[in-house]
């Protein structure tokens, strides 16, 4: 049934256009609350973690025209991160530079004390489960309420597959029909973002 | 088993959706009943949710914050509004210097006297003909598409088409052409804007409203599609008025083009706007005429619901329901429309097009039917509704000689009258007792008006990430009296336009924050009072006061009492406005960061000890303009801290400075030296009235001889003038700080200071300083250029910000 409809170019594709409003509000709208996630999680308080937010994403709003999509070489996932963690290199730089109340320690640069690896695999954790979230709310409402929670009473929260059938009143056969078309929607919103070899990859290897 | 099980590959080809409709009817029909084939999908899904990883229990928005809400929409705002006002900007940059009074340029030949609105093909301007003396719409292709054959090809399209259909109900063209590479084209002005803005009004229309601008509609299409055109993008702002509703005009036929008769299949771009596109449209497929009924069909849903006929937040989940087809009954929605007319509208929007009607001659037969029908009934209500409205004209005839522009102000003039509410959005109904709550309600790029012409004490107010103006209604001279001094008063986080206002707070202290603080967004100042208090003027010796604040040690904190505090990367615009207080400074800046600090002030009065404050961070650049000022000040800059790295510009052109006593500089730390490296003191035709310094720093050390004070600023004697004598006298200075409620016309201040202001004149030549105070003509045909100069200014700063 998807068949019939016209590939549309990627949000990734479509956002380097600067006259492409939507795709921007769109961007803006998934990615920055990741972003301001991750952030958040590095210790920044919600003043500095939007600050952040902002340098990066004005940084990204420059660069997308620039960026080169290509899969096999780079990943956007990985383009992003150094986007970000160059500017909460910033962020702790300037913070260190600022004279700190006494007894207190200094707050020392985001390099220092984070790994790269390890600020490497939250950022791909984050991104990973960040993506798919943003994608269920999206298609929630694309399906009925029963199709829905056959999906997520099972897949998400973890119920047993035959109660929830028994209780939503369907087989077994038609709950795993209608986990079978919510996944398959999900997966099919995420590759609509352009970059969905990378987060097949991410799996496994993170 | 009745069916044998697909293979496995079919059943992942299930899973990922790339079946065709039948066979994934035919997978599903035998995975209903076959559990070993439901078990293997099971496992499909399983791996696919591995490869998913994890789906978080929490939704987005739960995790969210407002600081992140407010980011997001401004990260969106800014970039939509930076690529329309570059397309401005790039046009404006095109123009010819003006030739007629009241314009702002010239453009083929045309005198361009405002922006009327832009969207994404180009700007639209308005514009006056020289030769036919009448006013013309000016529609010029966006320069960045210009370039663009494809572009620069559809909309010369739309010129030849428009231009070869005369009909009533399409909009008419007086020609088109290019000039300095821009396409463009002529046509007449209207000034009544388009369906689009009466929605915004009056969101829902009567029903033979309705069907008499679907019967116009339908007959300009079946113009168009008999010329083998289509217009695929119907929709309210394409939609021009004529005589209120009674007559419309179909326009923008940018994106239509010749229809396909040898269905070569998919078009390459969708075009169209989402919210009024057929689903076929949608999915990118061939379209006829039809499609362009779908868009009329969608077009009266919302006329005659108040909503779009989709309810999807973006265009791709607009996309989505409308290559679904997914749509509400009209009838489910308005229950009180006439059933021929709901019958027709649902004919219309029919997902199918062999199921809609079959011409837009059809249509246009169905709803003449229903519109004669109507005519009757209504002829004899719409006698009583204007006998109605004639009655209220007459009662508030006094209103309707201050502002003719729209009924909202009439209906809201009298709304105030009657709630005794001093506030309201222009162009729409309703009004507020306080401005904080009219702020709140307002909608970006909205106009508060203000109708009062008495003190109101007022608490602080941030803007919100809005850019609003706020104004006072013609004929009203409103004072916002700021009762919080803890708080700026106004909190200007967006772009702010203030008019005609008078702004002062009921108990100054020493420690008040700003009156206005702005924070990265630009401010525009007209026509209006600032001053730190009302009663300023009772303090006695103000010259006094002036010097001894001049010479006083440096007082940290100063920049905390400016009246107007911009903060790093703000800029300002201030134009016919007094400022007056003691023990006060007009403008602060704090300056850092890269960012450029701009203000410019053109015709102002300043009457304050201190005028600009100014703290340098490392890395500071400031751009300070005065043109045409009269200023009395104890100090024209002073500049605290002063690091080594930075650059200040100061512009002084036609201005008349007072020092009374004090100095123009004052530097409170080092010598002086490193900062004349980094100062760059420009000045032409000033006049450096009154006694006192040039220079004074942090030692007391005093540059009195103007000899000494050229060669220190490297300027060239000939850039200004000293006379010993003062402005203004001691009784003129205290007067223009009296800016009490009893002198809301400034005539007792006009009549005081008159003959100063003629000195002040005859050296600034034609730029007279300081004529706030106006005739009512004059003020409000100042008003109309004022905004558009705004308008121009604010497209040159914002392109400047934009990489």
């Amino acid at each position: 049934m998807q068949k019939d409809m016209p590939t549309r170019p990627s949000l990734l594709l479509r956002v380097r256009d600067a006259r492409d409003e939507d795709a921007w509000s769109q961007f803006v709208g998934i990615y920055t609350p990741l972003i301001f996630g991750f952030c958040r999680g590095r210790g920044l308080n919600e003043t500095d973690a939007s600050d952040v937010a902002q340098d990066a994403l004005k940084a990204i709003a420059l660069a997308l025209p620039k960026f080169e999509y290509d899969p096999a070489r780079s990943s956007f996932r990985n383009w992003l991160f150094t986007v970000v963690r160059s500017k909460l290199n910033n962020h702790f730089t300037a913070q260190a530079r600022r004279p700190q109340p006494a007894g207190e320690t200094t707050i020392q640069h985001f390099a220092d004390v984070t790994p790269d690896s390890a600020a490497e695999d939250a950022w791909r954790r984050e991104y990973q489960s960040h993506l798919v979230r943003w994608a269920a709310d999206q298609i929630r409402r694309e399906f009925k309420e029963a199709t829905w929670d056959a999906f997520w009473r099972t897949a998400v929260l973890g119920e047993d597959a035959d109660a929830v059938a028994s209780e939503l009143g369907v087989s077994i056969n038609a709950l795993y029909i209608a986990r079978s078309r919510v996944t398959g929607r999900l997966k099919q919103k995420i590759d609509e973002l352009g970059d969905p070899l990378e987060l097949a990859e991410a799996i496994r290897h993170g | 088993m009745a069916e044998p099980c697909p293979p496995r590959a079919s059943l992942r080809a299930f899973a990922s959706g790339t079946l065709s409709d039948a066979e994934t009817r035919a997978t599903e029909d035998h995975l209903a009943t076959c559990l070993d084939c439901a078990r293997q999908l099971d496992t499909i899904t399983r791996e696919q949710l591995a490869e998913l990883g994890p789906v978080p229990h929490a939704a987005v928005s739960e995790t969210a914050s407002p600081l992140l809400a407010k980011l997001m929409e401004t990260a969106v705002e800014g970039f939509s509004s930076s690529s329309r006002r570059s397309a401005e900007d790039a046009v404006l940059a095109a123009f010819d210097p003006p030739q007629r009074e009241g314009s702002s340029g010239r453009f083929a030949g045309y005198d361009v006297l405002e922006i009327a609105g832009s969207g994404g093909m180009g700007v639209v301007l308005k514009a006056h003909d020289p030769t036919l003396h009448r006013d013309v719409a000016l529609k010029i292709l966006s320069p960045n598409r210009a370039w663009n054959d494809t572009d620069a090809e559809r909309f010369l399209h739309e010129a030849r088409t428009i231009a070869s259909l005369q009909h009533d109900h399409v909009v008419a063209i007086f020609s088109a052409g290019r000039e300095k590479g821009l396409p463009y084209l002529v046509m007449p002005f209207h000034a009544e804007g388009t369906l689009e803005r009466q929605l915004q009004l009056t969101p829902t229309l009567a029903a033979n409203d309705v069907a008499r601008i679907g019967l116009q509609l339908a007959r300009a299409l079946e113009a168009t599609h008999a010329k083998g055109v289509l217009h695929r993008d119907i929709k309210p702002s394409n939609v021009l008025l004529e005589g209120g509703l009674e007559r419309v005009r179909l326009a923008d036929f940018g994106l239509a083009e010749p229809v396909r008769t040898d269905d070569t299949g998919r078009t390459k771009a969708i075009a169209g706007t989402p919210h009024y596109m057929s689903p076929e449209q949608a999915r990118g497929e061939a379209i006829d005429a039809r499609s362009d009924l779908f868009g009329l069909g969608a077009l009266l849903y919302q006329l005659s619901t108040g909503r779009p006929l989709y309810d999807g937040a973006d265009a791709a989940s607009v996309l989505a329901q409308a290559s679904r087809g997914d749509r509400k009954s009209v009838r489910v929605i308005n229950a009180a429309l006439p059933r021929a007319l709901t019958n027709i509208i649902d004919r219309l929007i029919a997902p199918r097009p062999q199921d809609r009607f079959e011409s837009a001659q059809e249509v246009g037969e169905a709803l003449d039917r229903l519109a004669n029908r109507a005519g009757r009934r209504s002829r004899l209500l719409r006698r009583i509704v204007v006998s109605a409205l004639a009655a209220c004209l007459l009662v508030s005839a006094t209103i309707l000689l201050l502002d003719l522009s729209g009924r909202t102000a009439i209906v809201n003039s009298l709304l105030c009258q009657r709630t005794g509410d001093t506030y309201y959005l222009r162009g729409r109904f309703g009004t507020f007792s306080r401005l904080p709550e009219a702020v709140a309600a307002a909608r970006p790029h909205e106009v508060i008006e203000a109708r009062f012409s008495h003190e109101q004490l007022i608490d602080s107010f941030r803007i919100g990430g809005k850019p609003l103006t706020i104004r006072a209604a013609p004929g009203f001279t409103p004072i916002l009296v700021a009762t919080n001094n803890a708080q700026p008063f106004i909190l200007a986080d967006a772009p702010l336009t203030l008019e005609g206002l008078t702004l002062w707070r009921r108990t100054p202290r020493l420690n008040n924050t700003a009156l206005i603080s702005v924070e990265k967004a630009p401010l525009h100042l007209l026509n209006c009072r600032i001053a730190r208090s009302r009663f300023q003027g009772q303090d006695v010796l103000v010259r006094g006061k002036l010097r001894a604040a001049a010479l006083n040690e440096a007082q940290p904190q100063q920049l905390f009492r400016a009246l107007i505090a911009f903060q790093q990367g703000s800029e300002g615009f201030i134009e016919n406005c007094v400022f007056a207080g003691t023990q006060a400074t007009a403008i602060g800046l704090r300056a850092s960061a890269n960012e450029t600090t701009r203000v410019t002030m053109d015709h102002n009065l300043v009457v304050m000890d201190r005028t600009v404050f100014m703290r340098p961070e490392p890395v500071t650049s400031v751009d300070l303009r005065f043109a045409r000022n009269v200023i009395v000040t104890g100090g024209l800059l002073e500049l605290d801290e002063m690091d080594p790295v930075y650059g200040l510009s100061l512009t002084l052109e036609d201005c008349v400075i007072d020092r009374s006593g004090g100095a123009l500089l004052r530097v409170n730390q080092g010598h002086g030296g490193e900062l004349v490296a980094n100062l760059r003191w420009r000045e032409t035709n000033v006049l450096y009235a009154g006694a006192g310094s040039y220079v004074i720093n942090r030692r007391r050390r005093q540059l009195d001889s103007e000899s000494q004070w050229n060669e220190w600023i490297r300027l060239e004697a000939s850039s200004h003038r000293q006379v010993e004598r003062q402005v203004f006298p001691e009784t003129t200075v205290r007067s223009a700080l009296t800016l009490n409620a009893s002198d809301l016309n400034g005539a007792a201040l006009k009549q005081q200071i008159g003959g100063q202001f003629d000195f002040a004149a005859q050296f600034i030549g034609e730029g007279k300083p300081y004529d706030a105070f106006r005739s009512a003509d004059a003020y409000q045909e100042w008003q109309k250029r004022a905004r558009t100069r705004a308008r121009v200014w604010e497209e040159v700063r914002w392109q400047r910000r934009q990489p």
